[in-house]
């Protein structure tokens, strides 16, 4: 269990990023973390491993503070930065170096996604593209088999079929005991991936609920023309007419889509939210 | 298998991923070194008129040794100044004293013993210039154990500047590091002088007066200069012992408040 609470923190010389954030991520889950530019969901990233230290509240794994660093909570985390640095050397050799400190390591299982990847796994690292270092990272990330993994825009870098294999082995390697966090704006690379999704605005958590109770409040459709009435959640203009979000009256068993669904959330006074969760979910349990 | 913040397997493991990483550095480097070290002891022998030849002390070779690895010494945290190694540096799952521990070991005591055969080697080929034989023992006055004892000491003092520095000036600002140094360095001086100074028999400031001086007789002038040198070396003992100690320990504190802050 991940808990943030009364979370507080600023770049030097800039406003507040975080003041009163509250968030507890529960093993089971793979978290799609949602966020503009700038929301500080790489900064959240970083407070979670430990990278950055808060200046208020606490960010715990179980109980223990990830400011620590200690040697306990770092071979139980993996964090994969949206740039990795990849030492100048063989696979086997960076395998040989790194694996080590990860009690749970599996090679056999790095090797097994480097060749789903198709990665040679007697490439020179520095002689691969930023895409397939990448690829590397992410076997590497997932073969550590760390209970609590981070992932700061995984597939940006990704070529068609990486960002297909990259789902497929986010599948695979999760486990119930694990909780894994994905921090993306390609929200159409992760569809059917994350649940719940966590989306962060103005240094809050306007949003951390799962996609099913997401469906069950709300439903969506695509009207030709522009939509009225008061049964009208939101709607913005899309190709060919309007994709309106209104209350699933309990007979509408699709699917939103989570482009739209962050689009509908994160203005003000947001009725969807309303819908969802009754009140701003800043979900302190 | 490992214990919670300190472990000699995961030390071990460290210096396995540095040594690896970093062996292509480290053999240019040391190569480096020995070559410049080499070509001074040739230069010096070649240039230096043999009124500076008589003591081999004032060939400086020991002390050029010393500055090139104080310059490695100050890339011991060189990731730091970069973003993305920083992360991969810090999430490594080691306690930061084993970080912090491993680096200090090697560069202290393995970059010395590095330091010390580039120094037998050098002194070797000195030996070989003059006589044409190979032996170290031409040049007695380059091995005695109070000069190698005190090269330690200066090697020391010298790397805790360095080692410091590396974790906490950015982009290793070796400029702040050195500065630093001639501040501590010029400080000690300082305070060495003006301890002589008050204890000095001709100095009227900040010495003894005059009929103080008179009424002194031999044996309290003895235990005088006794007083005169147990304080200097206190002062000494305190530069090349205590601060060193000091700022190694000051250098782990830094480390643990290192965090990865560059972007949103």
């Amino acid at each position: 269990m991940v808990t943030l609470s009364g979370l507080g923190f600023r770049y030097e010389k800039h406003k507040p990023l975080f003041e009163d954030l509250n968030l507890t991520l529960a093993p089971g889950n793979i978290y799609g973390l949602l966020g503009k530019n700038g929301a500080g969901k790489t900064t959240l990233l970083k407070i979670i491993s430990g990278l950055i230290y808060p200046e208020r509240g606490k960010a715990l794994i179980g109980n223990r503070e990830t400011k620590s660093r200690s040697p306990g909570i770092m071979e139980d985390l993996y964090f994969l930065p949206e740039v990795c640095s990849l030492p100048k050397l063989r696979v086997d050799e960076y395998i040989a170096i790194y694996s080590p400190f990860y009690p749970r390591f599996s090679v056999d299982q790095f090797y097994d996604y480097l060749k789903i990847f198709g990665i040679d796994d007697e490439s020179h690292l520095s002689k691969l593209s930023h895409g397939e270092k990448k690829k590397i990272a992410i076997a590497f990330a997932l073969a550590a088999s760390t209970k609590l993994l981070l992932l700061d825009e995984p597939t940006n870098g990704l070529d068609i079929p990486g960002k297909s294999t990259f789902r497929k082995l986010i599948a695979a390697s999760f486990a119930e005991d694990k909780i894994i966090v994905i921090s993306t704006h390609q929200v159409r690379d992760m569809n059917g991936i994350i649940d719940p999704v966590v989306i962060l605005d103005k240094g809050r958590v306007i949003l951390n609920e799962s996609l099913s109770r997401i469906n069950s409040r709300v439903s969506v459709a695509m009207t030709a023309a522009e939509p009225g009435g008061e049964d009208i959640l939101y709607y913005e203009s899309t190709m060919g007419g309007y994709a309106v979000i209104t209350k699933n009256d309990g007979n509408d068993d699709g699917e939103i889509d989570i482009e739209l669904l962050f689009n509908s959330v994160v203005g003000e006074n947001s009725k969807v939210n309303t819908a969802i969760g009754g009140e701003v979910r800043n979900v302190r349990e | 298998m490992f214990g919670n913040n300190f472990s000699t397997m995961r030390m071990a493991l460290l210096f396995k991923r540095d040594l690896i990483i970093h062996r292509k550095t480290l053999v240019l480097w040391f190569s480096s070194i020995l070559l410049i070290s080499l070509a001074f002891a040739f230069l010096t022998q070649l240039l230096l008129p043999p009124i500076f030849l008589g003591n081999g002390r004032y060939r400086g070779i020991a002390e050029v040794i010393i500055a090139l690895l104080a310059i490695s010494v100050s890339y011991s945290f060189y990731e730091l100044d970069f973003a993305e190694k920083k992360i991969d540096y810090l999430l490594i799952p080691a306690s930061t004293l084993e970080k912090y521990l491993g680096r200090l070991i090697v560069t202290s005591v393995g970059y010395l013993l590095i330091g010390s055969m580039i120094y037998f080697i050098s002194l070797i080929f000195l030996g070989w210039i003059q006589t044409h034989a190979f032996s170290v023992w031409n040049e007695k006055a380059l091995l005695q154990p109070g000069y190698l004892i005190r090269l330690v000491q200066i090697y020391l003092s010298v790397h805790s500047f360095f080692f410091f520095g590396s974790v906490y000036f950015k982009k290793n600002e070796s400029g702040k590091i050195l500065r630093t140094g001639f501040v501590i360095y010029g400080s000690f001086i300082l305070l060495r002088w003006i301890i002589s100074c008050m204890f000095s028999f001709h100095w009227p400031i900040m010495g003894p007066s005059e009929s103080a001086i008179r009424s002194l007789d031999e044996n309290s002038k003895m235990e005088y200069y006794k007083l005169l040198a147990a304080t200097k070396s206190i002062v000494s003992v305190t530069f090349f012992y205590l601060m060193p100690v000091f700022l190694w320990g000051l250098g782990y504190l830094r480390l643990k408040e290192e965090e990865a802050r560059n972007g949103i």
